[in-house]
């Protein structure tokens, strides 16, 4: 049994301690004072005095000592706006998904007949190691809702429609692509080279390719960064997207995908084991942006013909 | 398609009195009030504010800067009084003036909603 004074106290400190520490004294000075003096207003309207239950009903319509500090709290920022939460949600858990549909048949297939320890093995390495994805996802979203709320972007008044011509590319962006893309290639192509011209022996050997991997999936490798180069170099000189080219856009990026998927699961790439399983590792990474991409290609194919198709039917009736 | 469930008609009436809520009580902070008569002095003139909601709503005003407030000791416990601050009280001009204005609309529109029942422009 609990005397009205202490229901009143302990619901305040309960909601005060959820109080920013600058203002939790303050404030709860202030709702105890008023608790009370609404307390005994009611005890004066029943004409009985304060007791237990009464006090709980007070602070029970109050509402709970959770939504009662957030009321008193100031507007904090949002780390996810409703708006993109399922498309959040759906990200971060599709990303995750992704990356075990790629890594868990490469760690069944590398021990066949001992699948048990292949899942324990995979499951501390690639599977919990996939969490990174959401992870990263929320770190951003700190970043950038925290940003939002320091710097709140321009009212809807400075609003302007995006071009229509989605179709046009911009060149700047793609030079810097082409040169990045270049870089790379050259970096992976040439790391054994220069490793060996600049460091001792040893490291240059960690980068060696195992010639079997070189006469087969260096000639893919090759083949595929040739048509990706020439496909690019043929929409930048146009400056714009064509549906053929789209479509051998497309083509390319589910190659990749497939050719990346098999470089993951398939033969040997370095000699150096270490060297081997962390350039998979990589290439697992890149092959999940890879199907991101293409995802997100078809998705916008399959979305633009059905609102034109829908404007259509709406200009009909 | 999934149906819709249309909420619940108090959360319509709550939904529309919250949105007078921030006038209501600039109305009674020309001078000196303490939450708890703030209330009183509100529901005294058929204005219900749930304590929950204003009490809060004081300090939320306060940090915006609408409100100043100090605390007193006079008979009783000690108590946090507010008033209206200038930036309050240009506020609850604007306020009032779009009130005016959307009493006015409303009411017209109301008047003759297309249901066929000729209201008189004062709602009832």
């Amino acid at each position: 049994m609990m005397t009205p004074d202490a229901v009143v106290e302990a619901y305040v400190s309960d909601v005060a301690r959820r109080l920013p520490r600058a203002k939790r004294n303050d404030v709860a000075l202030e709702l105890q004072a008023l608790l009370r003096e609404e307390l005994q207003g009611k005890a004066d309207e029943s004409g009985r005095a304060t007791d237990e239950a009464m006090a709980l009903e007070l602070v029970r319509a109050f509402g709970s000592p959770e939504d009662v500090a957030e009321r008193y709290r100031p507007a904090e920022f949002v780390i996810v706006p409703t708006t993109r939460s399922r498309k959040f949600a759906a990200i971060a858990l599709g990303g995750v998904g992704l990356q075990w549909l790629i890594t868990l048949p490469a760690a069944l297939l590398k021990e066949p007949g001992r699948e048990a320890v292949a899942l324990g093995g995979w499951w501390l390495t690639h599977g919990m190691g996939a969490l990174w994805w959401p992870g990263f996802m929320v770190t951003a979203a700190i970043v950038a809702g925290w940003a939002r709320h320091r710097w709140p972007p321009a009212q809807s008044t400075t609003w302007r429609p995006r071009g229509q011509d989605n179709d046009r590319i911009n060149r700047t962006l793609w030079a810097i692509g082409g040169v990045a893309a270049a870089l790379g290639v050259a970096a992976v192509t040439g790391a054994q080279w220069a490793f060996e011209q600049f460091l001792p022996p040893q490291v240059g050997e960690a980068f060696a390719f195992d010639p079997d991997f070189l006469l087969l999936g260096g000639a893919v490798v090759v083949a595929m960064w040739s048509f990706t180069a020439l496909s690019c170099a043929i929409v930048f000189f146009e400056g714009r997207w064509r549906p053929l080219t789209r479509n051998v856009d497309l083509a390319l990026s589910t190659m990749w995908f497939v050719a990346l998927t098999w470089l993951v699961v398939g033969p040997r790439i370095y000699l150096s084991p270490v060297t081997d399983e962390g350039a998979k590792g990589w290439i697992s990474l890149v092959a999940l942006f890879v199907l991101i991409d293409l995802c997100v290609k078809i998705y916008r194919r399959v979305q633009r013909p059905r609102t034109a198709a829908a404007l259509a039917a709406i200009a009909k009736t | 398609m999934a149906p819709i469930t249309p909420p619940p008609d108090d959360k319509l009436e709550q939904e529309l009195r919250r949105g007078v809520i921030v006038l209501a009580a600039l109305s009674q902070l020309a001078g000196w009030q303490y939450g708890y008569s703030l209330r009183q002095s509100l529901a005294a003139r058929g204005m219900e504010i749930e304590e929950g909601t204003l009490y809060p709503l004081l300090r939320r005003l306060e940090a915006q800067n609408l409100l100043v407030s100090e605390w007193r000791i006079e008979e009783g416990p000690p108590r946090r009084y507010y008033k209206m601050s200038p930036a309050g009280r240009a506020l609850y001009g604007r306020l009032i003036e779009n009130w005016n204005g959307l009493v006015d609309i409303v009411a017209g529109l109301v008047a003759d909603d297309g249901t066929g029942t000729k209201r008189k422009k004062d709602g009832r």
